[in-house]
């Protein structure tokens, strides 16, 4: 019965997310494809967006228990129907014919999913309660949340500073301690949630990826992702790296459907996925902050359109869509988090911060101690990446106008600062967290190299093909 | 301008890329599934749970609570401590320093900030000193774990 229940209560926020992404893609289609995009995204933005109805539970006074899983269940079985009924008239693409190569790409992938499951499941059940900064930062906070009914707030006490990081934000404890008030506090709730955001990528990486450059470009990186050995150990600690990964994958996926289709839906999604990344961890905020920029200033202009009226625009879409995510942040701040990253902040000074920076030994340091811990540098993943891109046709003058490859970098540059200008002592801030840290870019990476790749003959069609709601064509 | 490719059928480049990404993505995980890679240290927080869980269900929330912890070595100490606190929430854990305590005034010692304190297994020996030295009298027991208050509350 509690396997029922949690399977339900992971289903349930899945099922909106799914009809808030239909609604909302600018770039309907059908095939595997689409649906393997759609799959990943909602398993992804579906935990995060159950995680907000239980802060605003939480915060509105409630406590974790079956009042709230009879609450959550009765709000958001309301909004998939409400959905349903109100599910937008378009027009599919027509169903493309698929080579030979495609279908063994798409069954590579299937595979692929199938051995990575349950490569994730074996590690996570050997585990159950995660490495050690699961069980001491996660899970225990989210043991606040559940155990604590009234008192939940206890898990922000100034007590726990050193030990447990109260100021982490809260979207990983939320989602888990969300799924126990269904199914009772049992270890397969971390553990299938940090599975499903470990699986869950892999799709959006085939079908975004796939959906712009053809089924082959689509699994490579699809494959390439579930192939990085760091993502596949990580995945199973349950630690927030890997679902701070997928959202920023999710994003990348939306900005890119933005650059192809247009309009404002694309980019509202990409919002909500940026902000649940803030949401996620701290380091969060800077992935939002690099990639949102880089969408507002960069996207497709219309002809005679005012400089600032389309950076408005584009500001205002993204914002519409992070609007929930990032008020849950600025609330958590400003009411319950002890501090803001104290590790880096407290006691230090701008002087210091720069010596730091401008130190060369650091930067040796840095130089030498961090590409061995690249994502997939033992195979050689980076390289055999930019190989398969240049093989399957990519053209390097498309690099600028990417909508993810120059950001994506832009946060690796901006990780090597980090390191630069710690307080930690380097050597050790390195060894506990640079593996897990260059992981939150690298799908993005990905997404950008294999999407350098020119689109298939047969590649989805733009958003002059997607019809118009009011000229009132058939429904789906 | 595409790159230069001494594989000029475009067709054979997508079968030699699908085949190389292909074996990478099936076969890693498939090594990784086989090898069952090591996981880093050992399952602390399974073996504090399996102590520590029936004292965490009549503990309130935001309950400060002693832990005692005896090995003397600072990192072994912050992992007991640690593990303690997982195990234990939501009450928190504030972890009692034997040996700063024994020390007289011992600045990590912490005894003054809780009214009760928990040793987990304490060898008798530890009790005695424990109430001679301390003044920590034990008041009841919850599966291994000891429960003790000072003396004169």
């Amino acid at each position: 019965m509690s396997t029922l229940l949690l399977a339900f209560a992971l289903l349930l926020p899945a099922a909106v997310a799914w009809g808030v992404v239909s609604r909302l893609d600018p770039e309907p289609a059908r095939g595997p494809v689409a649906l393997a995009l759609r799959a990943g995204a909602s398993c992804i933005l579906g935990p995060a967006f159950g995680s907000l109805v239980t802060y605003g539970w939480l915060v509105g006074g409630g406590t974790l228990g079956r009042g709230y899983a009879v609450f959550d269940a009765v709000l958001l079985l309301a909004i998939v129907l409400a959905l349903r009924l109100r599910r937008r008239a378009t027009v599919a693409a027509p169903r493309r014919p698929t080579s030979r190569l495609d279908a063994l790409a798409l069954v590579l992938v299937a595979l692929c999913l199938a051995i990575l499951g349950a490569a994730l499941i074996d590690a996570a059940a050997r585990i159950p309660h995660g490495e050690w900064d699961a069980w001491a930062i996660w899970n225990s906070r989210a043991r606040f949340l559940f155990r604590g009914g009234a008192e939940w707030r206890a898990g922000f006490a100034d007590e726990l500073r050193k030990t447990s990081h109260p100021g982490y934000p809260l979207l990983v404890p939320l989602a888990v301690a969300r799924l126990w008030a269904f199914a009772g506090e049992t270890t397969a709730a971390p553990m299938a949630t940090a599975i499903l955001f470990a699986v869950a990528p892999v799709l959006v990486l085939a079908g975004a990826v796939g959906r712009r450059s053809g089924a082959v470009a689509g699994a490579s990186a699809a494959l390439l992702l579930a192939a990085t050995e760091s993502w596949l150990y990580w995945g199973g600690a349950q630690y927030a790296d890997v679902p701070l990964a997928a959202l920023a994958t999710t994003a990348v996926a939306f900005l890119v459907a933005d650059a192809h289709a247009g309009g404002r839906t694309a980019l509202a999604l990409a919002g909500a996925s940026l902000a649940f990344c803030a949401w996620t961890k701290e380091d969060g905020i800077l992935l939002a902050g690099v990639f949102g920029a880089w969408a507002a200033l960069r996207g497709p202009r219309a002809p005679g359109t005012t400089w600032t009226r389309y950076a408005l625009g584009r500001i205002g879409a993204l914002a519409s869509g992070a609007a929930l995510p990032a008020a849950a942040r600025i609330h958590f701040q400003l009411f319950l988090s002890p501090g803001f990253a104290p590790d880096f902040t407290m006691g230090q000074t701008l002087g210091k911060t720069v010596e730091r920076v401008l130190d060369p030994d650091r930067w040796r340091t840095i130089v030498t101690s961090l590409p061995p811990l690249f994502p997939g540098f033992a195979w050689g993943l980076p390289l055999v990446a930019i190989a398969a891109a240049a093989l399957l046709g990519a053209r390097p003058r498309h690099v600028l106008r990417s909508p993810v490859l120059v950001p994506a970098l832009a946060v690796y540059a901006a990780d090597l600062l980090v390191y630069a200008a710690t307080p930690l002592p380097l050597d050790w801030h390195i060894g506990t967290s640079a593996e897990r840290v260059l992981l939150h870019a690298w799908p993005a990476l990905l997404f950008g190299l294999l999407t350098l790749v020119p689109a298939a003959p047969d590649a989805a069609p733009g958003a002059a093909e997607v019809a118009d709601d009011r000229s009132g064509v058939a429904a789906n | 301008m595409r790159l230069p490719c001494a594989i000029s059928s475009p067709a054979l480049r997508r079968v030699v890329v699908l085949a190389t990404v292909g074996a990478l993505g099936v076969g890693i995980p498939c090594l990784h599934l086989v090898r069952r890679t090591p996981r880093h240290g050992g399952d602390g927080a399974a073996w504090a749970d399996a102590r520590y869980s029936g004292l965490a269900r009549t503990l309130r929330a935001g309950e400060r609570i002693g832990v005692i912890v005896a090995s003397g070595d600072p990192d072994l100490d912050g992992a007991l401590s640690m593990c303690a606190q997982y195990a234990l929430a939501p009450a928190i854990v504030e972890p009692i320093y034997l040996s700063d305590c024994l020390r007289d005034g011992g600045p990590r010692c912490r005894l003054e900030r809780v009214d009760r304190v928990a040793a987990l297994e304490p060898p008798p020996p530890l009790v005695g000193i424990l109430e001679r030295r301390l003044g920590l009298v034990p008041t009841s027991a919850v599966d291994s774990v000891l429960l003790l208050e000072k003396r004169g509350r």
